[in-house]
């Protein structure tokens, strides 16, 4: 497997915030999703794939080359879709579309309208008139309309209806069907990612807190539920972002066969959804044993 | 990079109409005299280019921008060939309303074509380059914030040191043949500012005017130069 | 062919489908030389992960169930009498090994269980 994407070590300094360390690759044809929560530096990585922001060190590697060396070409087969979408308000669709469109040279006009038509956008309306969603798929139907192999999206999701989310990630496994294109969105809806992810990586506080092939993640991180009295033990430093309630407590271990061996009946261990790995993770007692 | 500087005019257009429209009503009210209407040229073209810039900035424009396959050197030349293409624009509109309204209606202005020779409109032009030169990078530099409060106070120094810098040395010149101050020839004299660009023009003849144009000429070159190279290097280094 | 994939199973997604993929091909739903679908296709489809599929497939593979052929796609492997009653038979056997063990946890012997065989086949007539 080829890589589209390869990050290694990647650090960005901030006032109160660092990126540390960042290391993850995406093969071509595969779809990754970076979950974290707010602020642990998903925008951040996103950025400095599209040299909008300056790295302190580390490497990025799209295509198989430098981001820097070549970044015009490289932003030729990029797609993105920001958080904030960067058109102008002022403008029609159209407009907009004519202003961005004329700097891809593969840009494939006939898509961008069947794209406008399967999403229901009006090109004449002005930007400013639309809803975040319909910005959204406006950004998305000019992110792909250039044959873009890599598509990058920072929180596409977030304050669209559970219906056009549902849309769009089938229109993400679409797109990954010739395996030539691949897609990197960063969420912090993690039940987005549950079906279609293929890979899954962990971003907290600025550092990785893991980066591996969704299905691996989900078997081998579980949720263990047991009396108070487990905690004693001294297997319990296994448990992260413990919680404890009156009957009992829960807690999540990365791997899970260690715990059966440990406890064995004693506890319940259940599959985990991405969002339970994050929750744990994120609170009190979940950081440091990553 | 032409599709860069004119996507401005496209996007701006009605701005620029606006802004069109507004200069094109002024002018009568300054055309009596002539040496504050060729100052016009000034304002109105720094307006054109501040309008756009600043809803560019406070928006976050140069994200998209980056984010396209354009590279950011570009981005910045085609800010300044828009710039000076508008700004000259605008001059040679007010410069024509100027001449028209003379010709048409001369009981309303005063004589604009006797402040205007080859001589005075390269001075403009020269007021106007330097203005944008220290303008662009400077807006870069300091943001949004910058771009009206340091639009208007860079055209009002411009504005302000012209004046004062011309006055001195017309004064200075008096005896220079041909110069008109309509006093004594004393400094106070000089600000009044009547006939100031054909006393200026008047100087330039007298110490060569080959030279005195190859120097205004070579100035402006050296400060779009520099200007230039700043405004990449601080935007080669700027986070979006 | 079919394939329902429930969320809430303890079985791991690719575990269903490398299950009833193999119940159709096993009881003949699924014919021989037909050819199923590319692993994208089929993730695409489901709504899952290329990866997931791609397991399944590969597992299928290993136990004889598929052939994939580079370029071609994945078809269901010509299964010889024997085999095909072999597979049967496994999967028979699995079932079974699950109520031995659960049957020997709660204390019901050899004798009990072979009767209740003899019950349920009764049924069944």
């Amino acid at each position: 497997m080829e890589n589209i994407l390869e990050i290694n070590s990647l650090r960005k300094e901030y006032d109160n915030f660092t990126l540390n360390n960042v290391s993850f690759k995406l093969p071509y044809g595969y779809i990754m999703g970076l979950i974290g929560p707010n602020g642990a530096g998903k925008t951040t990585i996103i950025k400095l794939i599209m040299n909008l922001i300056r790295k302190k060190s580390g490497d990025i590697k799209v295509f198989g080359t430098d981001n820097i060396e070549n970044e015009i070409d490289i932003k030729s087969r990029i797609g993105f879709v920001y958080d904030i979408p960067p058109f102008y308000d002022h403008l029609t669709l159209n407009q907009n579309k004519a202003i961005t469109a004329q700097f891809y040279r593969e840009w494939d006009q006939d898509l961008f309208l069947r794209y406008v038509n399967d999403f229901d956008l009006d090109i004449k309306a002005k930007f400013k008139t639309l809803s975040r969603g319909m910005k959204m798929k406006f950004q998305l139907a000019m992110a792909l309309s250039h044959n873009a192999e890599l598509i990058l999206l920072d929180e596409p999701t977030s304050g669209l209806d559970p219906v056009f989310r549902r849309e769009l990630l089938d229109l993400f496994s679409g797109i990954i069907q010739d395996e030539k294109k691949s897609i990197l969105f960063s969420t912090h809806i993690t039940s987005d990612l549950e079906r279609i992810a293929d890979f899954v990586t962990f971003i907290k506080e600025g550092q990785i807190v893991f980066t591996d092939e969704k299905d691996s993640v989900l078997e081998s991180w579980g949720v263990v539920k047991g009396g108070k009295e487990l905690l004693e033990k001294e297997e319990a430093s296994m448990f992260k972002g413990i919680k404890k309630h009156e009957y009992g407590f829960e807690a999540l271990v990365s791997d899970v066969s260690q715990a059966r061996k440990s406890f064995s009946t004693s506890v319940t261990i259940e599959k985990p959804t991405l969002e339970d790995i994050m929750f744990f993770m994120t609170s009190k007692n979940g950081g440091e044993d990553a | 990079m032409l599709k860069l500087s004119i996507k401005d005019i496209r996007i701006y257009w009605f701005t620029y109409v606006v802004n069109f429209l507004f200069w094109t009503i002024m002018a009568p009210a300054a055309i009596q005299n002539p040496d504050i209407y060729m100052m016009l040229p000034i304002g109105f073209g720094l307006l054109i280019i501040i309008i756009p810039l600043g809803n560019d900035i406070r928006d976050g424009r140069d994200i998209l921008y980056a984010s396209l396959p354009i590279k950011r050197r570009s981005i910045i030349a085609a800010r300044y060939l828009s710039s000076f293409f508008l700004a000259a624009a605008a001059s040679i509109w007010l410069i024509i309303l100027g001449l028209a309204i003379e010709r048409f209606l001369p009981g309303l202005s005063g004589k604009i074509s006797d402040s205007l020779s080859f001589e005075s409109i390269l001075i403009l032009a020269f007021i106007i380059t330097l203005i944008i030169c220290i303008y662009l990078p400077f807006v870069l530099k300091f943001g949004f914030g910058a771009v009206i409060s340091g639009g208007i106070a860079i055209t009002a120094l411009a504005i302000a040191g012209f004046w004062l810098g011309s006055s001195c040395l017309i004064s200075l010149n008096k005896g220079v043949p041909g110069i008109e101050t309509g006093g004594n020839g004393s400094l106070l004299d000089s600000l009044s500012g009547i006939g100031i660009f054909r006393n200026l023009s008047k100087i330039m003849e007298y110490y060569g005017r080959g030279i005195s144009i190859f120097i205004i000429i070579l100035v402006m070159i050296i400060a779009i130069i520099i200007s230039i190279s700043i405004s990449i290097k601080i935007f080669r280094g700027k986070e979006l | 062919m079919r394939i329902i994939i429930s969320n809430s199973s303890e079985d791991p997604i690719y575990e269903q489908i490398i299950k009833q993929i193999k119940n159709q091909i096993i009881n003949g739903e699924l014919t021989e030389q037909e050819s199923l679908p590319s692993i994208r296709k089929l993730a695409g489809e489901l709504g899952i992960s290329v990866i997931t599929t791609k397991r399944a497939y590969e597992e299928l593979e290993r136990e004889g169930f598929i052939d994939t052929v580079g370029g071609k796609g994945s078809f269901v492997a010509s299964q010889n009498k024997e085999f095909l009653r072999e597979k049967k038979m496994k999967v028979v056997e699995e079932k079974l090994t699950e109520a031995v063990s659960e049957a020997r946890m709660l204390d019901i012997g050899v004798k009990d269980l072979k009767e209740m065989l003899n019950i349920l086949y009764g049924e069944e007539e």
